[in-house]
């Protein structure tokens, strides 16, 4: 099955990583070496599309920093095969 | 002078031997508590105030040997911090005691934001915590500088993104036994609301209309001795309530795995939990004999049924 997701498409995973710490960057995380918290938003990977690529999950608080989000489908299994 | 005691041993009377005798023989002599050995003098040992070992108390202590455990209570009372905060305001962190939840320590360092939970600390012993590094998967201990309560107890609420969950330091493969105390958030919807998860395996899958799913959950999940707040239950067709509820299962043969509380493997989308959790409990060992008892101390506790 698909789903629409509204988000930021990455073609790289590279691409993903460098989003995703631009947005903890911005939040200023992780605040000290001591916290748990590492990142604002994580990635998530689009494995059963071909060609397979990378998102990030639209949030209110992450479009100042990544822009106008775009909406795309991502294909998730129907069972818990995957 | 001494007395004959009639069998032919001479024995010293008290007044006039033994004094000097214990101060010649025993002038010192050893004496151990707590495996704390100390050589002393008779007199020194005598004034020794003796103190009884202090037990640990709570659930855990009475029904120990659990892998992990998880709650916003101590469920042992040797417990300190209980969870790791995040407070929205500038993203600062910080531990947290049982106490300090509820006695406006976490709300005074929250102010009137949002606190998130980091890590979930485990009360077992085996350090076996559970941590989300990603800000928007962290569920909320505090709304708008309010605690966050179910059932009139603290409890994290997990967001309907279906994205909020914890990872365990180390994952479990052989739970056989496991209480929770959870209000659901969404109670349709195939895979959506994992009650527990693993990176690699689906053993608690969840169904349209039952807290687990036929065609994928581990057998021995379920076939196994699984209430809903004390009574048997079947769960492939028990629907998932959004009333405070706990739910213990006891595994049969085989051993189901966990390392996420909760979300299927590393599926992206809408397979976290949401809803209300305040406890979790996870054993190893097949806990039938203390079911009751651990079902019974959970319920006095949160007052579900």
């Amino acid at each position: 099955m698909t789903q629409e997701i509204t988000g930021y498409k990455c073609l790289t995973e590279q691409e993903a990583i460098d989003a995703r710490k631009q947005c903890a960057d911005y939040y200023g995380l992780p605040k000290t070496p001591e916290d748990e918290t590492l990142y604002w938003v994580d990635y998530n990977t689009a494995e059963l599309d071909t060609p397979i690529f990378w998102y990030i999950t639209f949030d209110d608080s992450i479009e100042m920093i990544l822009g106008t989000p775009e909406t795309f489908e991502v294909t998730f299994p129907d069972t818990p095969i995957i | 002078m001494g007395l004959g005691l009639g069998l032919g041993i001479w024995w010293p009377t008290q007044t006039s031997i033994i004094p000097g005798l214990l101060k010649a023989l025993c002038a010192r002599a050893t004496y151990c508590e707590n495996k704390t050995c100390t050589t002393a003098t008779l007199e020194e040992i005598a004034a020794v105030r003796y103190t009884a070992p202090v037990l640990p108390i709570g659930l855990l202590a009475d029904y120990p040997g659990a892998s992990a455990a998880y709650s916003l209570r101590n469920l042992i009372d040797t417990t300190t911090n209980v969870v790791r905060v995040r407070r929205s305001s500038d993203n600062t962190e910080q531990d947290f005691t049982s106490a300090e939840i509820t006695d406006g320590t976490l709300t005074t360092f929250t102010g009137a934001n949002d606190g998130f939970v980091t890590t979930w600390y485990d009360q077992s012993g085996n350090v076996n915590n559970a941590s989300q590094a990603t800000a928007s998967n962290q569920p909320k201990l505090v709304s708008n500088g309010v605690v966050i309560l179910d059932n009139g107890k603290p409890c994290l609420d997990y967001d309907s993104a279906g994205s909020d969950n914890f990872n365990l330091a180390t994952g479990l493969t052989s739970v056989r036994s496991t209480f929770s105390v959870i209000s659901f958030g969404d109670e349709s919807g195939n895979l959506t609301q994992f009650l527990y998860g693993d990176v690699n395996e689906y053993d608690y899958a969840s169904g349209d209309n039952g807290l687990i799913l036929g065609e994928f959950t581990l057998d021995s999940v379920k076939n196994g001795n699984n209430k809903i707040n004390s009574v048997t239950s079947d769960f492939l067709t028990t629907t998932r309530t959004s009333t405070q509820c706990l739910v213990s299962m006891i595994h049969t043969s085989s051993n189901g795995s966990i390392s996420k509380i909760s979300k299927d493997r590393n599926v992206n989308y809408n397979r976290s939990l949401s809803g209300k959790l305040q406890e979790v409990i996870i054993y190893e060992t097949d806990q039938t004999s203390n079911l009751e008892g651990i079902n019974n101390n959970i319920n006095t506790e949160y007052n579900i049924y």
